[in-house]
């Protein structure tokens, strides 16, 4: 049975519409991140599971349960802000042992409860400090103990590390996960970070302008992405577009931009058909000379990313590609001919957007 | 774009102009300027009295052996005037918390106008509020019929000052709690419940404890108000037949507060059949115990809001949850609506009723106008000074590098404010008739400087605001463009805090209209009759509550335009 669930659920704040028409479906013990760009309402979504607004529309369930008219104080739940809100007149203790303090929990009761979540998030030898004296990574730290501390069942994390170092973001990141599944917890965390949103969750819920535009795995999002907004946002992906000039079996040849051709594998699309084709900047190549499967193009720049580098070509059709390669590839110079090499096994093909491309990969 | 010579010629002459009133000497004058004109004008006059500990000893020990009753009158005075001080802000904490609570934090209809609702007691110079209350709740000896819809209960001095307090005090009050609890993140509140703390128990635990500041400031306000207010204490009394001026015998009658009492022997003072003498030394024995307890107060205050442990140790958590939903919420707004028409709105207004059904009486209306235009006069160039030496002082306080002085100006730019203006009075008056540092100027012009010493920190205070909330990044910025300091004062900084600037005037210009103790204590009700006076007059010694009406509402009326078109001229200018 899911732990939370919403169905058919809108909010609208005056005319503008925030959320619309969203069911969502959270299992228990389940991690799930929803990711989008600012302004997509998934902070207005998890405000509504929380219970800090009411839909204006739907239902929202937990463990099968209508709470829209369950008040905040009631509903069970840890909340963790983007900016932190640990109480600043109240040192660290007081701040993990708010929930069970305001309970009226027992003395006893209560510090074994504080001293428990402090120790979870290593912060046991600090708890006299007040928040201002501590590091922006140990400040989360403390208010996920306080979140922790109510002993819920959902622990509902909003850009919980947005605002802090990127060193920072990332050890936190999988402690936050561990953590989670150590406990046993179900969490349902917010982020516009598509990397962090993919190495923490055990799904991924994309929205795009109020609405979920799909879900699924980490790895079935980025490998196989089923809209062509999702193949952009959740990693990077070059697109060349065309329609379908001829068939043969599971094979089509796509005619391009300048009288290019490429044969690609696609049973799906007919004939005539406009189409956009993917391929992420890792699973291009570069070659000097001629190649069957590949595509002419010149080199216009050269980036240096570290453990790879990443040349921007600019191909026949007059579309500019991205190309990561290892730092041992053979080395090209800007300005020099080169041919670009498709792999075939990791394209992805979509219909052509009606709105048009450019319009489909608008974050807003 | 193509530019005459003459422009370009003009330009360059502006540049250097800037250039060379932008040089430090330059811009350390001005301060020093302004930092010199404060320190002899507004706080050594304003403390001038405390010396009168020393040079006047003889004096009033003179008075205290020769009438040994009067340091009765005196304590009994301020005593009145403590407790209502202290009661009202205890009473308006209570009611402005939660409509403090209620503008900030809820979206409605209407907002804006019950803002201006609950700021429209203000536009009332203190003077009609006074018998305004007084005619609503009070019984009214000195009127042969009872007005239609006064209530005519209250006949004790203690209760009409209280009750007239609250509509002097409470806007006060509401706009400083709600300016800062704007600035109170939600989140906390969200935090705490989210943790299963009830509303009661997230207000009480988390966004009181962050609000100290909030209610320093607003019972700092009340508190300073309530003492120093002397027109409506003046007029309230008398209203209730608990002010009287014994000409004959030379002495006050009546249940005089501390303000009251001032006003009182500042009369008989100028009276020919009595020792002025003494007067002196009675009205500067009160100033001086006024001020020192005032600042007492004040300091009191800081350190109970600062320190004090609201109690936090118990959580009723059911209790508090029962509290917090259902029907005790609706008591209190319901409660703090009826306090906010009830005891604010109406008995404010009550007098512009009182017209309708009084029956007319004469009004010397010269008079009136001449006293419209000499309050007009003083507040106009009260608040160009304000101006003039407040802006400066306010980047001085903020911006000015030295911390020290800077901090200590922020404190020292409040004590006129703090000292009851009548208290004030006195001792400007003392200073202009005892000192020789400065030459002693006309009576308007003294009248002038003390509308001067209490309205100045409120464009100082406003400002200090405003321009601490202003990122300096923004006035690097521009001087990393090549801005002059003062450059980039007008075309970044001053279009910021404009609006700051504008309601510090504001408030600056109607504290002076509205403003009668010092005034009195300076000039006495004779010399320079502001409109204030003249309302007191009317009350004090013709009992004339029609025309001392027409005359509140004709002022009144003045304000509000003068006001409507100074915000119309600066919208304007936008």
């Amino acid at each position: 049975m899911p732990l939370v669930e919403l169905r058919r659920v809108t909010k609208r704040f005056g005319p503008i519409v925030a959320v619309e028409d969203v069911d969502l479906r959270v299992d228990d013990g389940e991690y799930v991140t929803v990711l989008g760009p600012s302004g997509c309402g998934k902070t207005t979504l998890i405000k509504m599971i929380a219970g800090i607004w009411a839909p204006t529309e739907g239902e929202v369930l937990v463990d099968g349960r209508d709470v829209v008219p369950v008040l905040l104080e009631d509903r069970d739940l840890g909340y963790v802000f983007q900016n932190i809100v640990l109480f600043p007149h109240l040192s660290v203790w007081k701040n993990a042992t708010y929930s069970p303090w305001v309970r009226g929990l027992g003395e006893e009761e209560v510090s074994s409860i504080g001293k428990e979540v402090l120790r979870l998030v290593d912060l046991l030898d600090q708890s006299r400090f007040f928040p201002r004296e501590l590091s922006g990574g140990a400040q989360q730290k403390a208010a996920l103990a306080r979140a922790l501390a109510n002993r819920a069942q959902l622990l509902i994390l909003d850009e919980p590390l947005s605002a802090l170092d990127s060193r920072v973001r990332l050890e936190l990141r999988y402690q936050l996960r561990a953590l989670v599944k150590d406990l046993g917890l179900t969490a349902i965390h917010v982020t516009h970070d598509q990397e962090e949103a993919l190495s923490v969750a055990d799904r991924v819920v994309v929205m795009r302008k109020g609405r979920i535009v799909e879900e699924g795995s980490p790895r079935e999002l980025y490998r196989s992405p089923a809209h062509i907004f999702t193949s952009n946002f959740v990693g990077e992906n070059n697109f060349l577009e065309g329609s379908i000039a001829k068939r043969a079996d599971e094979w089509a040849l796509v005619a391009l931009r300048n009288q290019q051709y490429l044969w690609v594998p696609d049973g799906r699309h007919s004939v005539g058909r406009a189409v956009v084709l993917a391929w992420r900047p890792e699973y291009l190549d570069l070659r000097k000379g001629y190649s069957p499967n590949g595509l002419p193009g010149t080199v216009e720049g050269e980036r240096f990313l570290g453990s790879e580098l990443r040349y921007i070509v600019r191909l026949a059709t007059e579309e500019r590609v991205s190309v990561d390669v290892p730092l041992t590839h053979e080395r090209f110079k800007v300005g020099e001919d080169t041919t670009v090499e498709f792999d075939y096994e990791k394209m992805l093909i979509y219909p052509r957007p009606y709105e048009g491309l450019e319009e489909a990969l608008k974050l807003e | 774009m193509r530019e005459g010579q003459g422009d370009t010629r003009n330009r360059r002459l502006s540049q250097r102009l800037l250039a060379f009133l932008s040089r430090r000497p330059i811009i350390a004058t001005w301060y020093g300027a302004v930092l010199l004109y404060f320190f002899l004008l507004v706080l050594l006059p304003t403390l001038f009295v405390l010396s009168f500990v020393f040079t006047g000893w003889q004096a009033i020990q003179g008075l205290l052996s020769a009438r040994p009753e009067v340091l009765g009158t005196i304590g009994s005075a301020i005593l009145l005037s403590y407790q209502t001080a202290i009661i009202v802000t205890l009473v308006d904490l209570v009611f402005g918390l939660p409509l403090a609570w209620f503008l900030v934090r809820r979206a409605f209809r209407g907002k804006s106008l019950l803002n201006t609702l609950i700021d429209s007691p203000l536009a009332v110079p203190t003077a009609g509020l006074g018998f305004s209350v007084a005619l609503f709740w009070g019984v009214t000896p000195f009127l042969d019929f009872k007005p239609f819809g006064s209530l005519g209960l209250v006949s004790s001095g203690l209760l009409i000052l209280i009750l007239l307090h609250f509509t002097t005090t409470f806007p006060y009050m509401v706009r400083s709690l709600s300016a800062i609890l704007k600035e109170i993140d939600i989140d906390y509140e969200i935090a705490a419940r989210a943790s299963g703390a009830s509303k009661l128990t997230a207000t009480r635990t988390v966004t009181l404890p962050l609000f100290r500041s909030g209610i320093a400031t607003g019972a700092t306000l009340v508190l300073a108000k309530a003492l120093s207010d002397t027109g409506g204490v003046v007029t309230a009394l008398t209203t209730i037949g608990k002010f009287g001026v014994n000409t004959a015998d030379c002495r006050a009658e009546g249940e005089l507060n501390g303000t009251a009492l001032i006003a009182a022997w500042k009369t008989l003072s100028d009276v020919a059949g009595c020792q002025s003498s003494e007067f002196t030394a009675g009205l500067a024995l009160v100033a001086i115990l006024m001020i020192v307890s005032a600042l007492a107060l004040l300091v009191v205050v800081k350190i109970l809001t600062m320190r004090a442990r609201i109690p936090m140790k118990r959580i009723f958590p059911t209790w508090e949850k029962r509290l917090s939903r259902g029907i005790a919420p609706r008591i209190r707004d319901g409660a703090t609506f009826f306090f906010l028409i009830f005891l604010v709105l109406i008995p404010s207004f009550f007098l512009i009723g009182f017209l309708l059904v009084g029956s007319p009486e004469p009004i010397e209306w010269n008079t009136l106008y001449r006293s419209i235009y000499f309050s007009f006069m003083i507040a106009g160039v009260a608040t160009a000074i304000d101006l003039a030496l407040g802006i400066p002082m306010a980047i001085f306080i903020v911006r000015g590098g030295m911390r020290r002085l800077g901090r200590a100006m922020d404190v020292l730019v409040n004590v006129p404010y703090i000292v009851p203006s009548a208290a004030l009075g006195i001792s400007l008056s003392l200073f202009f008739t005892q000192q020789r540092l400065v030459p002693v100027p006309s009576l308007f012009f003294i009248v002038t400087l003390a509308h001067v010493a209490f309205t100045f920190p409120f464009v100082v205070r406003n400002v200090t605001g405003a321009l601490e909330g202003l990122d300096p990044a923004m006035e690097e910025t521009a001087r990393s463009l090549g801005a002059r300091p003062l450059q980039s004062f007008r075309r970044v900084t001053f279009p910021i805090i404009k609006a700051s600037i504008l309601a510090g005037a504001i408030m600056a210009f109607t504290r002076s209209v509205g403003e009668t103790g010092a005034t009195l204590a300076v000039a006495g009700r004779e010399a320079i009759i502001t409109a204030p006076v003249y309302i007191v007059n009317l009350i004090l010694e013709e009992q004339n509550f029609y025309a001392a009406a027409l005359a509140t509402t004709v002022l009144i009326s003045v304000s509000a335009t003068a006001m409507l078109l100074m915000r119309y001229i600066t919208r304007r200018a936008r």
